[in-house]
């Protein structure tokens, strides 16, 4: 699972953006560009902390899955995290 | 009738979308707004007749805009007009004239409306409109302007155009 390019770092962010105009919540104290660091640093911190991730998981799931089921299971369990709070 | 005179309002239902890169027709609290995104350029434009009280003068351009969720930061915006008159314009390609800057903050907090305007002098600026010509405004966040900050959607709610 490669890092994202800055053409779709920048989609992520006009969606964000367009996501909380269209729920109108309020961001205080940021500006576009901040929030664009925003997100260049969390796809940042995922692409350093993929590896001890996938080491985290002990066996057997950590042979019988691939990386990228692992990384599907969790992107799903911050979902359901996300969704319950 | 001369400077200080209101000539034209505009209020988004008269928007004329460009084909492409157009704000979008929103409504807050049942406000008709247009939606100007902070990520892609995006336009409307407004027609109508310089009125015949018109007297040869500047004209202000005014900008009435509230934003979806920043209450700090700025926007920019471009403003040109278009002469559409008798025999001389071929209004199958645009000809808007030289562009005029707008800076806007955003207000605080969310939700209240922050006005802010521009002067054009009477000639090339105004694209060398006269009285009782057709003519075209066209508004244009300039969201990729590095002094354009704000986060998320501007909405335009009025427009006025006031002699000088």
């Amino acid at each position: 699972m490669t890092q994202l390019t800055d053409d779709k770092r920048k989609e992520l962010w006009a969606e964000f953006m367009s996501l909380v105009s269209s729920e109108r919540s309020e961001l205080a104290g940021i500006t576009k560009q901040e929030l664009k660091v925003v997100v260049d640093v969390i796809d940042n911190w995922i692409e350093a902390a993929i590896p001890s991730f996938l080491a985290a998981i002990p066996s057997p799931g950590n042979t019988a899955l691939t990386a990228k089921q692992k990384l599907y299971l969790f992107n799903a369990i911050v979902k359901k995290r996300w969704e319950v709070n | 009738m001369a400077s200080g005179n209101t000539l034209l309002i505009f209020t988004p239902l008269h928007n004329e979308p460009p084909a492409a890169d157009y704000a979008t027709l929103d409504i807050r609290n049942q406000h008709p707004v247009l939606d100007f995104d902070a990520a892609d350029d995006e336009s409307a434009v407004f027609s109508g007749i310089l009125p015949r009280h018109y007297a040869g003068g500047g004209i202000t351009v005014y900008i009435h805009v509230a934003f979806s969720s920043a209450t700090s930061g700025n926007s920019v915006w471009n403003v040109s007009f278009e002469r559409i008159c008798n025999e001389d314009i071929d209004i199958d390609g645009d000809s808007f004239g030289v562009v005029q800057e707008i800076n806007l903050e955003a207000p605080n907090p969310c939700g209240m409306v922050k006005v802010g305007h521009v002067d054009f002098t009477d000639g090339a600026q105004i694209d060398n409109l006269t009285v009782g010509e057709g003519l075209r405004l066209k508004i244009t966040r300039d969201a990729d302007n590095i002094d354009d900050n704000a986060v998320g959607d501007a909405e335009l709610l009025f427009v006025e155009l006031k002699e000088t």
